[in-house]
């Protein structure tokens, strides 16, 4: 009896890391035998498959997708799954130990729910600096103190990020088929060194347009690995700047007509006044967004 | 492993809540229930009469309905007339209709059958379109969502306090559970009653209240695009003078609610942003904005004056019995903060 299914995506991973991941699968609370366990090799240099052994688990398999990109490799998962409920883990995200048997209880008592995640810790490699304090979400750290739940995208309170995202079959499903008709969908995803990530929100979504709602659970909860290289204004900005890009990108797949917002000649200047009388780091960000913003306007009508 | 549980189907109570109503639209009302193509058995019809003079009972006949009653609230106020139908009714879901609401043949079986597919659910209401006695002034359409029209097309749903998935007190249904906390809330923090629609005044804000309820007991609350009534808006209430006044009222309940949430110790005064935005619309807005701004700054003192005519009666009613005894929760000053 498969009801779950577990979908690893990893691109060279780091393997003390990925180790820890693979460990709190094995720590798991809920059964062997109600869970099985993909772990999708993104075209690692070292193939996974020679180096991590999953033999531990009765239902495992290492599967290869060449195809770079985090949207290629869920969308082989969502293939190759059997599972009633997907979860999607990266290659940095440790499950407590009860995550998989919270799933489970949700998908059963919220059968209206398409989508779901929940609390994100973070375990830092070094002392969190304090301009990044207000910034956690953007690496996927969230506090949720309540559960939320909603069948419409107002904000981020009810809408599942990637670490951690449960999906329903039928949405994993309707997504997949939906990428065949927008294939410029399948760019909303990390690719490589490149940090758009909408892809996310554009499974959310997806869940809306099948009917169900999105939800944030309290008591499903994971920590995310978040190494140096991550702790960096500059790693920082770049992430705003594929945020705010890839943010657009996904308005304008979903609608067509979506520009993203122009300001008007005053309040350019407000804006430009109000970005230089920032000290940094804030500047570099504020900056970073903006970049991001051209950058989406800017494809959006030369392609118009 | 699917096990199919079989649902009973919840039964209904309508509650029709009135106030010297308009025969011609009671009677459109009564017509609409007497279609329902929900079994007259599983539903029970309630209508509250709040003081009107002449009786409702006199010109109004529910001998049709096998399980009808007429309720005489002598205490002039919706949330006195509603928490009387929360205490009186019968069913698992209870429906408040205003005595302008006319509801789909299908309102019922849609309510019944929307619960028992959905056991989240606490409190909904649908699709409210307006029928206007004379067609409105085209600067009115985006005021509209004042006096309870919601034109959606699609359901909105969710735990959280959003204005999109908000349900409104026209034609909302509720379920047993939500109905009984509330009158506890209601009874714990008597301040709550001062969200009230006296008679011909206009305060609203109990839709909010009930919302926060259910949600605190964990349930979700929405707009349902399948349940569907028709509005019926008078001449007078598309009329600027009724929009000016209604702004007023409801930016005073804003505030009130907030007083409440406080208990009582949260001063009724504009925050400087607040201050901020109405000088802009003031500014750059139409007459009819400029006007709703004035209405606005009016809000905060029509507030502070039922907050502290609210206290003053709560005070003298305690004052004698137990001095010091129960803590008044509300304290005159704090009321008055701001003035």
């Amino acid at each position: 009896m498969t009801e779950t299914s577990v979908i690893i995506c990893a691109h060279n991973p780091r393997p003390d890391f990925l180790g820890r991941v693979l460990e709190a699968l094995k720590g798991q609370t809920l059964p062997l035998d109600q869970w099985e366990f993909l772990l999708i090799d993104n075209a690692s240099r070292e193939p996974l498959a020679s180096a991590w052994n999953l033999s531990w688990h009765p239902r495992a398999r290492h599967i290869r997708e060449d195809e770079l990109g985090l949207t290629p490799s869920r969308l082989r998962g969502i293939r190759e799954s059997s599972g009633e409920v997907l979860v999607f883990v990266d290659d940095d995200n440790v499950l407590r130990n009860d995550f998989l048997a919270h799933t489970v209880e949700i998908s059963g008592n919220f059968p209206f729910l398409g989508a779901w995640g929940g609390q994100v810790d973070g375990e830092f490699e070094q002392p969190v600096p304090d301009w990044l304090r207000p910034r956690l979400h953007l690496l996927a750290v969230r506090n949720v103190d309540r559960d939320y739940w909603a069948n419409y995208y107002s904000d981020n309170r009810s809408m599942p990020f990637g670490a951690g995202l449960c999906v329903r079959k039928q949405v994993a499903a309707a997504y997949a088929s939906a990428l065949k008709t927008r294939p410029e969908s399948r760019g909303l995803g990390r690719k490589g060194a490149s940090l758009v990530s909408a892809e996310d929100i554009d499974i959310g979504l997806t869940a809306y347009d099948c009917g169900f709602g999105t939800g944030l659970f309290a008591r499903l909860r994971l920590t995310h690995l978040i190494p140096k290289g991550r702790m960096t204004a500059a790693y920082v900005c770049r992430l705003m700047e594929g945020i705010e890009y890839s943010s657009h990108l996904l308005r304008r797949q979903r609608n067509s007509a979506y520009l993203p917002p122009q300001d008007s000649e005053l309040a350019k200047w407000v804006r430009a006044y109000r970005i230089w009388r920032l000290p940094e780091p804030l500047k570099s960000f504020a900056q970073a967004e903006k970049r991001g913003l051209s950058k989406a306007r800017a494809e959006m009508t030369s392609t118009a | 492993m699917a096990i199919q549980s079989i649902v009973p189907m919840p039964t209904i109570s309508v509650a029709i809540c009135t106030h010297n109503p308009r025969p011609d639209y009671l009677s459109r009302v009564l017509n609409a229930l007497k279609s329902q193509t929900l079994s007259r058995q599983e539903w029970e019809l309630l209508v509250i009469d709040n003081a009107s003079a002449p009786p409702v009972s006199k010109s109004v006949d529910l001998s049709w309905h096998p399980q009808a009653r007429h309720i005489v609230e002598s205490q002039l106020g919706i949330t006195s007339a509603r928490l009387r139908a929360m205490g009186e009714f019968a069913g698992e879901l209870l429906v408040f209709l205003d005595d302008d609401n006319v509801v789909a043949e299908d309102y019922l079986q849609r309510c019944s059958e929307l619960f028992a597919a959905r056991p989240d659910l606490g409190a909904v209401s649908g699709c409210l379109m307006p029928e206007y006695e004379v067609p409105p002034p085209e600067w009115f359409a985006p005021y509209e969502s004042w006096i309870a029209v919601r034109r959606i097309t699609q359901s909105s749903w969710s735990n959280f306090l959003d204005s999109r998935s908000e349900p409104v007190t026209a034609g909302m249904c509720l379920r047993r559970s939500v109905a009984a906390a509330h009158i506890s809330a209601t009874l714990s923090n008597p301040a709550q009653r001062v969200l009230d629609r006296r008679g011909s005044s206009l305060m609203g804000g109990e839709d909010v209240a009930i919302a926060k309820t259910a949600m605190k007991l964990g349930c979700t609350v929405g707009q349902f695009a399948q349940l569907r009534l028709i509005h019926l808006i008078p001449k007078r209430r598309t009329a600027p003078a009724y929009l000016f006044s209604l702004h007023r009222q409801l930016s005073a309940t804003g505030h009130l609610i907030g007083w409440v949430d406080g208990l009582g110790r949260n001063p009724i005064r504009p925050s400087w942003r607040i201050l901020v935005r109405a000088a802009y619309h003031f500014v750059t807005g139409n007459n009819i904005r400029r006007r709703l701004v004035i209405e606005e700054m009016r809000g905060f003192q029509l507030a502070r004056k039922i907050a502290r005519d609210w206290t003053m009666a709560e005070q003298s009613k305690i004052a004698p019995k137990e001095s010091g005894g129960k803590p008044a929760n509300v304290r005159p000053q704090d009321a008055s903060a701001g003035v």
